[in-house]
Protein backbone atom coordinates (compact mmCIF):
# COMPACT_ATOMS: atom_id res chain seq x y z
CA UNK A 1 0.00 0.00 0.00
CA UNK A 2 2.99 2.37 0.92
CA UNK A 3 5.76 1.63 -1.36
CA UNK A 4 9.63 2.24 -0.65
CA UNK A 5 9.30 4.32 -3.90
CA UNK A 6 6.39 6.09 -2.69
CA UNK A 7 8.60 6.91 0.66
CA UNK A 8 11.04 7.88 -0.88
CA UNK A 9 8.75 10.12 -3.81
CA UNK A 10 7.29 11.83 -0.38
CA UNK A 11 11.08 12.52 1.57
CA UNK A 12 11.83 14.08 -1.83
CA UNK A 13 8.93 16.08 -2.01
CA UNK A 14 9.08 17.39 1.57
CA UNK A 15 12.71 18.57 0.72
CA UNK A 16 10.90 20.90 -1.81
CA UNK A 17 12.09 19.19 -4.08
CA UNK A 18 10.15 20.44 -7.25
CA UNK A 19 10.39 17.49 -9.95
CA UNK A 20 9.39 15.19 -7.12
CA UNK A 21 6.32 17.29 -6.24
CA UNK A 22 5.29 17.16 -9.94
CA UNK A 23 5.73 13.78 -10.27
CA UNK A 24 3.26 14.05 -7.10
CA UNK A 25 0.71 15.83 -9.09
CA UNK A 26 1.12 14.54 -12.18
CA UNK A 27 0.01 10.70 -10.80
CA UNK A 28 -2.80 11.84 -8.99
CA UNK A 29 -4.10 15.16 -10.38
CA UNK A 30 -6.33 13.45 -13.06
CA UNK A 31 -8.15 11.28 -10.55
CA UNK A 32 -8.52 14.06 -8.27
CA UNK A 33 -9.84 16.90 -11.26
CA UNK A 34 -12.52 14.52 -11.79
CA UNK A 35 -13.05 14.19 -7.99
CA UNK A 36 -13.26 18.04 -7.76
CA UNK A 37 -15.59 18.02 -10.73
CA UNK A 38 -18.19 15.32 -9.07
CA UNK A 39 -18.04 16.93 -5.82
CA UNK A 40 -18.58 20.42 -7.45
CA UNK A 41 -20.22 20.22 -11.13
CA UNK A 42 -18.14 22.53 -12.92
CA UNK A 43 -14.93 22.52 -13.92
CA UNK A 44 -13.86 26.15 -13.29
CA UNK A 45 -14.21 25.44 -9.41
CA UNK A 46 -13.07 21.99 -9.82
CA UNK A 47 -9.34 23.72 -11.38
CA UNK A 48 -9.40 26.18 -8.33
CA UNK A 49 -10.00 23.58 -5.79
CA UNK A 50 -7.52 21.07 -7.03
CA UNK A 51 -5.07 23.41 -7.21
CA UNK A 52 -5.68 24.90 -3.68
CA UNK A 53 -5.89 20.90 -2.52
CA UNK A 54 -2.21 20.05 -4.13
CA UNK A 55 -0.94 23.44 -2.23
CA UNK A 56 -2.26 21.98 1.01
CA UNK A 57 -1.18 18.75 0.17
CA UNK A 58 2.59 19.68 -0.17
CA UNK A 59 2.29 21.69 2.94
CA UNK A 60 0.54 18.93 5.16
CA UNK A 61 2.85 16.22 4.19
CA UNK A 62 4.74 15.81 6.60
CA UNK A 63 2.08 14.54 8.42
CA UNK A 64 0.94 11.89 6.46
CA UNK A 65 0.98 8.49 8.19
CA UNK A 66 1.29 5.09 6.28
CA UNK A 67 -2.56 4.89 7.94
CA UNK A 68 -4.13 5.02 4.54
CA UNK A 69 -3.18 4.57 0.98
CA UNK A 70 -1.38 8.57 -0.24
CA UNK A 71 -4.23 8.51 -3.03
CA UNK A 72 -6.74 8.39 -0.42
CA UNK A 73 -4.88 10.40 2.16
CA UNK A 74 -5.19 13.36 -0.83
CA UNK A 75 -8.93 12.61 -1.96
CA UNK A 76 -9.99 13.55 1.84
CA UNK A 77 -7.38 16.60 1.57
CA UNK A 78 -9.12 17.45 -1.54
CA UNK A 79 -12.98 16.30 -0.47
CA UNK A 80 -12.44 18.70 2.08
CA UNK A 81 -11.38 21.33 0.14
CA UNK A 82 -14.79 20.93 -2.21
CA UNK A 83 -16.60 21.17 0.86
CA UNK A 84 -15.45 24.07 1.98
CA UNK A 85 -16.30 25.45 -1.50
CA UNK A 86 -19.85 24.86 -0.60
CA UNK A 87 -19.72 26.37 3.30
CA UNK A 88 -18.57 29.44 1.42
CA UNK A 89 -21.35 29.39 -0.92
CA UNK A 90 -23.48 29.93 2.36
CA UNK A 91 -24.97 26.83 1.26
CA UNK A 92 -25.37 24.06 4.07
CA UNK A 93 -25.36 20.45 3.15
CA UNK A 94 -28.79 19.25 3.77
CA UNK A 95 -30.30 15.95 3.21
CA UNK A 96 -32.96 16.42 0.62
CA UNK A 97 -36.13 15.86 2.09
CA UNK A 98 -38.76 16.72 -0.67
CA UNK A 99 -40.12 13.18 -0.71
CA UNK A 100 -39.08 12.33 2.83
CA UNK A 101 -41.03 8.71 3.90
CA UNK A 102 -40.79 7.95 0.22
CA UNK A 103 -38.08 6.41 -0.24
CA UNK A 104 -38.12 4.45 -2.79
CA UNK A 105 -38.71 0.38 -2.30
CA UNK A 106 -36.08 -2.13 -3.41
CA UNK A 107 -38.81 -3.32 -5.52
CA UNK A 108 -39.32 -0.30 -7.41
CA UNK A 109 -36.20 -1.13 -9.16
CA UNK A 110 -36.32 -2.13 -12.67
CA UNK A 111 -36.12 -5.55 -13.59
CA UNK A 112 -35.73 -5.06 -17.39
CA UNK A 113 -32.49 -5.34 -18.94
CA UNK A 114 -31.19 -2.10 -19.10
CA UNK A 115 -28.09 -1.23 -21.16
CA UNK A 116 -26.43 1.53 -19.79
CA UNK A 117 -24.07 4.35 -21.24
CA UNK A 118 -21.17 5.84 -19.30
CA UNK A 119 -21.58 9.12 -21.00
CA UNK A 120 -25.24 9.23 -20.14
CA UNK A 121 -25.10 7.86 -16.68
CA UNK A 122 -22.26 10.50 -16.14
CA UNK A 123 -24.64 13.05 -17.35
CA UNK A 124 -27.14 12.18 -15.54
CA UNK A 125 -24.98 12.14 -12.76
CA UNK A 126 -24.41 16.17 -13.08
CA UNK A 127 -27.80 16.68 -13.25
CA UNK A 128 -28.44 15.85 -10.26
CA UNK A 129 -28.79 18.48 -6.95
CA UNK A 130 -25.48 19.06 -5.75
CA UNK A 131 -26.56 16.91 -2.16
CA UNK A 132 -27.70 13.87 -4.44
CA UNK A 133 -24.53 13.53 -6.85
CA UNK A 134 -22.20 14.22 -3.96
CA UNK A 135 -23.99 11.00 -1.91
CA UNK A 136 -24.43 9.51 -4.55
CA UNK A 137 -20.69 9.68 -6.37
CA UNK A 138 -18.88 9.48 -2.98
CA UNK A 139 -20.72 6.03 -2.00
CA UNK A 140 -20.14 4.63 -5.79
CA UNK A 141 -17.40 5.80 -7.63
CA UNK A 142 -15.58 7.13 -4.65
CA UNK A 143 -16.12 4.07 -3.06
CA UNK A 144 -16.91 5.01 0.71
CA UNK A 145 -18.95 3.65 2.70
CA UNK A 146 -22.18 5.12 4.63
CA UNK A 147 -20.50 6.06 7.70
CA UNK A 148 -17.82 7.12 5.99
CA UNK A 149 -19.94 9.43 4.48
CA UNK A 150 -21.69 10.05 7.11
CA UNK A 151 -18.30 11.49 8.69
CA UNK A 152 -17.27 13.57 5.63
CA UNK A 153 -20.35 15.99 5.27
CA UNK A 154 -21.33 15.84 8.88
CA UNK A 155 -24.73 13.76 8.70
CA UNK A 156 -26.22 10.85 10.25
CA UNK A 157 -25.02 7.45 8.89
CA UNK A 158 -28.92 6.83 8.01
CA UNK A 159 -28.87 9.97 6.69
CA UNK A 160 -26.80 9.23 4.14
CA UNK A 161 -28.53 6.07 3.38
CA UNK A 162 -31.60 7.42 2.45
CA UNK A 163 -29.96 10.18 0.95
CA UNK A 164 -28.32 7.69 -1.28
CA UNK A 165 -31.71 5.65 -2.17
CA UNK A 166 -33.14 8.92 -3.72
CA UNK A 167 -30.30 10.08 -4.93
CA UNK A 168 -30.21 6.40 -7.18
CA UNK A 169 -33.70 6.83 -7.85
CA UNK A 170 -33.64 10.39 -8.89
CA UNK A 171 -30.61 9.76 -11.38
CA UNK A 172 -33.13 6.66 -12.37
CA UNK A 173 -35.62 8.33 -13.74
CA UNK A 174 -32.99 11.52 -15.51
CA UNK A 175 -31.42 8.25 -17.38
CA UNK A 176 -35.54 7.16 -18.42
CA UNK A 177 -36.57 10.76 -19.54
CA UNK B 1 -28.19 -11.63 0.11
CA UNK B 2 -28.91 -8.50 -1.28
CA UNK B 3 -30.19 -8.22 -4.35
CA UNK B 4 -28.81 -6.57 -8.09
CA UNK B 5 -29.21 -3.63 -8.68
CA UNK B 6 -28.21 -3.06 -12.54
CA UNK B 7 -27.32 1.08 -12.36
CA UNK B 8 -25.29 0.70 -9.24
CA UNK B 9 -23.29 -2.26 -10.64
CA UNK B 10 -22.81 -0.60 -13.59
CA UNK B 11 -21.30 2.30 -12.17
CA UNK B 12 -19.13 0.48 -9.74
CA UNK B 13 -17.68 -2.02 -12.41
CA UNK B 14 -17.20 1.35 -14.68
CA UNK B 15 -15.68 3.26 -12.02
CA UNK B 16 -12.54 3.98 -14.06
CA UNK B 17 -14.41 5.17 -16.97
CA UNK B 18 -15.82 7.97 -15.16
CA UNK B 19 -12.57 9.65 -14.40
CA UNK B 20 -12.50 10.85 -17.73
CA UNK B 21 -11.24 14.49 -17.36
CA UNK B 22 -7.74 15.43 -17.80
CA UNK B 23 -6.30 18.14 -15.14
CA UNK B 24 -5.56 21.48 -16.81
CA UNK B 25 -1.95 22.10 -17.42
CA UNK B 26 -2.43 25.27 -15.82
CA UNK B 27 -2.99 24.10 -12.67
CA UNK B 28 0.68 23.04 -12.36
CA UNK B 29 1.69 26.16 -13.56
CA UNK B 30 -0.55 27.89 -11.06
CA UNK B 31 0.78 25.46 -7.79
CA UNK B 32 3.83 25.91 -8.91
CA UNK B 33 4.08 29.93 -8.85
CA UNK B 34 2.19 29.91 -5.51
CA UNK B 35 4.30 27.45 -3.36
CA UNK B 36 7.96 28.14 -3.10
CA UNK B 37 10.15 25.87 -2.30
CA UNK B 38 12.01 25.69 0.88
CA UNK B 39 15.08 24.99 -1.48
CA UNK B 40 15.48 28.28 -2.98
CA UNK B 41 16.56 29.65 0.29
CA UNK B 42 20.18 29.54 -0.23
CA UNK B 43 19.42 31.27 -3.60
CA UNK B 44 18.50 34.17 -2.13
CA UNK B 45 21.53 33.98 0.18
CA UNK B 46 23.55 34.25 -2.58
CA UNK B 47 21.32 37.04 -4.69
CA UNK B 48 21.83 39.16 -1.53
CA UNK B 49 25.75 38.46 -1.17
CA UNK B 50 26.45 39.46 -4.73
CA UNK B 51 23.89 42.57 -4.11
CA UNK B 52 25.76 43.62 -1.28
CA UNK B 53 28.69 43.45 -3.07
CA UNK B 54 28.11 45.46 -6.21
CA UNK B 55 26.13 48.14 -3.59
CA UNK B 56 30.04 48.24 -2.08
CA UNK B 57 31.71 47.96 -5.58
CA UNK B 58 29.59 51.06 -6.56
CA UNK B 59 30.09 53.08 -3.58
CA UNK B 60 34.13 52.14 -3.99
CA UNK B 61 33.98 53.87 -7.63
CA UNK B 62 31.95 56.43 -5.78
CA UNK B 63 34.76 57.43 -3.39
CA UNK B 64 38.05 57.81 -5.57
CA UNK B 65 39.70 58.74 -2.63
CA UNK B 66 43.47 59.74 -3.76
CA UNK B 67 46.19 57.85 -5.72
CA UNK B 68 48.08 55.01 -3.77
CA UNK B 69 50.09 53.42 -6.13
CA UNK B 70 51.38 50.90 -3.52
CA UNK B 71 49.02 48.64 -2.21
CA UNK B 72 49.45 48.08 1.09
CA UNK B 73 48.67 44.96 2.84
CA UNK B 74 48.88 43.41 -0.73
CA UNK B 75 51.20 40.19 0.84
CA UNK B 76 49.13 39.68 3.60
CA UNK B 77 46.20 39.41 1.56
CA UNK B 78 47.40 36.97 -0.76
CA UNK B 79 48.05 34.95 1.97
CA UNK B 80 44.12 35.10 2.93
CA UNK B 81 43.09 35.04 -0.56
CA UNK B 82 45.20 31.19 -1.24
CA UNK B 83 43.89 30.09 2.09
CA UNK B 84 39.85 30.71 1.22
CA UNK B 85 40.61 30.22 -2.59
CA UNK B 86 41.69 26.30 -1.54
CA UNK B 87 39.19 26.32 0.86
CA UNK B 88 36.18 26.97 -1.76
CA UNK B 89 37.96 24.80 -4.43
CA UNK B 90 37.61 21.80 -2.38
CA UNK B 91 33.70 22.55 -1.41
CA UNK B 92 33.69 22.91 -4.77
CA UNK B 93 34.78 19.75 -5.97
CA UNK B 94 32.49 18.46 -3.09
CA UNK B 95 28.93 20.44 -4.47
CA UNK B 96 29.62 19.29 -7.93
CA UNK B 97 29.12 15.62 -6.93
CA UNK B 98 26.43 15.88 -5.35
CA UNK B 99 22.60 16.09 -7.14
CA UNK B 100 22.31 20.01 -7.06
CA UNK B 101 20.76 21.97 -9.76
CA UNK B 102 22.73 23.54 -12.25
CA UNK B 103 21.56 26.73 -11.54
CA UNK B 104 23.50 26.42 -7.97
CA UNK B 105 26.75 26.08 -10.23
CA UNK B 106 25.47 29.06 -12.12
CA UNK B 107 25.13 31.34 -8.81
CA UNK B 108 28.49 30.69 -7.56
CA UNK B 109 29.61 31.27 -10.60
CA UNK B 110 27.94 34.80 -10.44
CA UNK B 111 29.67 35.44 -7.44
CA UNK B 112 33.06 34.33 -9.21
CA UNK B 113 32.33 37.32 -11.34
CA UNK B 114 31.79 39.73 -9.22
CA UNK B 115 35.22 38.89 -7.25
CA UNK B 116 36.68 39.22 -10.18
CA UNK B 117 35.58 42.48 -10.52
CA UNK B 118 36.58 44.08 -7.66
CA UNK B 119 40.11 42.10 -7.81
CA UNK B 120 40.46 43.47 -11.17
CA UNK B 121 39.27 47.22 -9.68
CA UNK B 122 42.08 46.62 -7.36
CA UNK B 123 44.97 46.08 -9.46
CA UNK B 124 43.98 48.54 -12.56
CA UNK B 125 42.41 51.12 -10.70
CA UNK B 126 44.86 53.94 -9.04
CA UNK B 127 42.35 55.50 -7.72
CA UNK B 128 40.64 52.84 -5.82
CA UNK B 129 40.37 52.48 -1.90
CA UNK B 130 42.06 49.47 -1.79
CA UNK B 131 42.18 48.84 2.28
CA UNK B 132 38.11 48.96 1.58
CA UNK B 133 38.76 46.40 -1.70
CA UNK B 134 40.67 44.01 0.09
CA UNK B 135 38.13 44.09 3.19
CA UNK B 136 35.31 43.83 0.74
CA UNK B 137 37.20 41.31 -1.02
CA UNK B 138 37.89 38.63 1.60
CA UNK B 139 34.47 39.20 3.06
CA UNK B 140 33.21 38.33 -0.01
CA UNK B 141 35.38 34.93 0.10
CA UNK B 142 34.03 34.52 3.42
CA UNK B 143 30.56 34.61 2.52
CA UNK B 144 31.39 32.43 -0.65
CA UNK B 145 32.27 29.79 1.43
CA UNK B 146 29.53 30.09 3.95
CA UNK B 147 26.93 29.48 1.12
CA UNK B 148 28.74 26.75 -0.02
CA UNK B 149 28.58 25.21 3.60
CA UNK B 150 24.88 26.18 3.80
CA UNK B 151 24.29 24.40 0.01
CA UNK B 152 26.69 20.94 1.26
CA UNK B 153 24.58 21.23 5.18
CA UNK B 154 21.49 20.45 3.25
CA UNK B 155 22.31 18.18 0.85
CA UNK B 156 23.70 15.96 3.54
CA UNK B 157 20.38 16.50 5.56
CA UNK B 158 18.08 15.18 3.00
CA UNK B 159 20.40 12.50 1.74
CA UNK B 160 20.66 11.05 4.97
CA UNK B 161 17.54 11.19 5.14
CA UNK B 162 16.89 9.44 1.66
CA UNK B 163 18.90 6.59 3.13
CA UNK B 164 17.19 6.70 6.58
CA UNK B 165 13.94 6.19 4.48
CA UNK B 166 15.58 3.29 2.50
CA UNK B 167 16.25 1.16 5.76
CA UNK B 168 13.12 1.21 6.47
Amino acid sequence: MYSEAESSLIALCLKGDRQAQYTLYKRYSDAMFNVCHRMLGNEAEAEDVLQESFIDVFRRLDSFRAESSLGAWIKRIVINHCLNVFKKRRIKFEVISESAGNIPAEENEDHEEVVFEVRKVKEGIMKLPDGYRQVLTLYLIEGYDHAEIADILGIQETGSKSQFSRAKAKLRDILKA
Amino acid sequence: MKRQDSLEDFIRENRASFDDLKAPDRVWARINKQDRPVQSLWKWTAIAASALLLIAVGYIFGIRTQAQPEIAGWDEYKEAEQYYQDRIARKMEKIKTLPVGQEVLTDIQVLDEVYEQLRKQLLEDPNADTELLLSAMIRHQQQKLDIMEKILNRVDKYQSNESSNHEM
